[in-house]
């Protein structure tokens, strides 16, 4: 009957509720940077978080993974509370953080090592997803002797060993060129449909937002959750520069900017009365 | 006329030079070696023995030091108290750094005291320290322990506190335990640290081994150099001195060859001297 009820009403991947999070200020006040915050997302589903700097997207991605504690609101994955990190959820971090001292091959064994897979078996599935963002040939080579988006694939490749449910991404691609910025967005989009993972994108860029996302979320300098955009992209997404030219694609990037701008002024507006 | 041979440009005997030094530059590091003991060797065969002394001097004083076993006997009775005093500050000292390091508490609780220690010239405790251990090797251990244990503890402390708190966060965020942390990111990421901490440590215990003997100068290496003075033999003096400034090069060498071998990553990400 339950199972039945579940078919019924799928479970979200995530559910957030009056999310909030509170820092103290320096000067002994209470700043807000993630206020009251309510969502779900589908199992499968791929949401872009998106807003100005300093507006609380990746304190939100940091508590989603467990990093970080709310300091109120029901945050669930996978349907149970989120109460510190887990296998289920993994995150891809800004500057790739890979381990310098390690090669490829060992640095995506890091958390199959934390998971207590035995040697041979981590080896097999680090080379695994290694191919699988393509980079079977750089197994041995060490962050230094990578390049900038290589070392985003191998951090890529990181999370993914761990075979999460939810995949956390913060702005990943943010200090690459445009270039390889691009390439790697393509293979994003081929992964995720490949392997229907849920992934939650953290991004100031709002081309890539559209492009990824099946939803994205934007942000308020106050730290609100102010709206919520659907991209009606169909999928697959396998041409991004045919989809970039879609009047589909800019009129949804010119709504979410104009809705940014519109946030800004207004908390302009705010911060002056 | 073809099969003549090229002239050469007018610097290029010059520029051979330079290529070939800069093959071979312990070429110059020798011909600077031998230039000073020739100088030395010049300007000490006029003086007074009684008051300067010359190499060949200090070979004849080193060739009877060691035939009389004299010098073999003293630095075995220096190596044993420097061996165990330093092998000491090391096992204690890496792990004090590492949980200075980590803990913000047992940091602000206890650090300073090693902070402080480091400042404190150790020699004026010296008398103190022979009150309480005696004349030999006790005494020795515990000045040796006592001025090496500082920068291991404090490079190794400052190493762990050098790790970036993302990587300390890549750990949490794959669910890494404490000691997982610990093991895989923070101890590998301060490792070039700790060597320089060694390093420094073994430096220290040099110097407070030779100021140790020098002290209570009964034995060793420093004790001999004493006898040696008392008999107005100055040869004789620069022997058991140089012997000490040797250990110092020998144990700088091999742990800077620990670095490289223990670090490679760190040298492709730190600025070399090119």
């Amino acid at each position: 009957m339950t199972a039945a009820v579940a078919e019924a009403a799928p479970q979200p991947m995530v559910r957030a509720r009056d999310v909030g999070r509170e820092f103290a200020a320096p000067d002994g006040g209470i700043v807000r940077a993630v206020d009251r915050v309510s969502f779900d997302i589908a199992a499968g589903e791929f949401v872009a978080i998106t807003g100005q700097s300093g507006c609380g997207k990746t304190t939100l991605l940091r508590m989603l993974l467990g990093l970080m504690p709310r300091t109120s609101g029901l945050l669930e994955a996978s349907g149970r509370p989120v109460l510190g990190c887990e296998h289920k959820r993994a995150m891809v971090f800004q500057n790739a953080e890979l381990l310098p001292w390690r090669s490829a091959l060992a640095n995506v064994e890091l958390g199959l090592e934390t998971k207590g897979v035995p040697s041979a078996e981590r080896k097999r599935i680090a080379r695994h997803y290694l191919e699988l963002v393509g980079l079977s040939g750089a197994e041995s080579r060490r962050p230094d002797q990578l390049s900038g988006g290589m070392r985003q694939r191998v951090g890529l490749a990181r999370a993914l060993a761990v075979d999460p449910d939810l995949l956390l991404m913060d702005e990943p691609f943010g200090a690459l060129d445009a270039h390889t910025r691009e390439g790697l967005q393509a293979e994003l989009i081929r992964l995720h449909e490949q392997m229907n993972k849920t992934i939650v994108f953290v991004t100031h860029d709002l081309d890539e937002a559209v492009l990824l996302a099946d939803r994205v979320f934007v942000m308020s300098p106050a730290g609100t959750l102010a709206e919520i955009v659907d991209i009606p992209i169909p999928r697959p997404r396998s041409d991004p520069e045919l989809i970039r030219t879609t009047p589909l694609f800019t009129d949804k990037r010119y709504h979410i900017w104009q809705t940014m701008r519109r946030l800004e002024v207004e908390s302009r507006a705010g911060a002056a009365a | 006329m073809s099969e003549a041979p090229m002239p050469q440009p007018p610097n290029a005997r010059a520029a051979g030079l330079a290529a070939f030094l800069k093959r071979h530059p312990s070429v110059l590091a020798i011909g600077s070696f031998v230039l000073l003991m020739a100088i030395w060797e010049l300007a000490g065969r006029g003086g007074n023995p009684l008051l300067t002394s010359h190499p060949s001097a200090v070979y004849a004083a080193l060739v009877k030091q060691l035939s009389s076993g004299v010098l073999v006997n003293a630095f075995l009775q220096s190596l044993q108290p420097l061996l165990i005093g330093y092998g000491l500050a090391v096992l204690l000292g890496v792990p004090i750094g590492l949980v200075l390091g980590r803990s913000w508490v047992i940091e602000k609780s206890f650090g300073f005291y090693f902070v402080g220690l480091d400042a404190t010239p150790l020699v004026a405790f010296l008398p103190v320290f022979i009150l309480w251990f005696g004349l030999h090797v006790l005494v020795k251990i515990v000045i040796v322990f006592l001025f090496s244990i500082t920068p291991i503890v404090i490079n190794t402390w400052m190493g762990v506190k050098g790790v970036p708190k993302t990587l300390v966060e890549v750990g949490k965020s794959f669910v890494g335990s404490e000691s997982f942390i610990t093991r895989k990111i923070v101890l590998p990421h301060a490792l070039p640290s700790i060597v320089v901490g060694l390093r420094l440590g073994i430096g220290r215990a040099i110097i407070a081994m030779a100021v140790a003997e020098l002290f209570t100068a009964l034995s060793g290496l420093g004790g001999l150099l004493l006898k040696r003075s008392e008999d107005y033999d100055t040869a004789g003096m620069f022997v058991p001195a140089f012997v000490f400034m040797a250990m110092g090069i020998i144990a700088n060498y091999f742990l800077a060859a620990m670095e490289r071998r223990i670090a490679p990553w760190h040298k492709a990400t730190s600025a070399g001297n090119e």
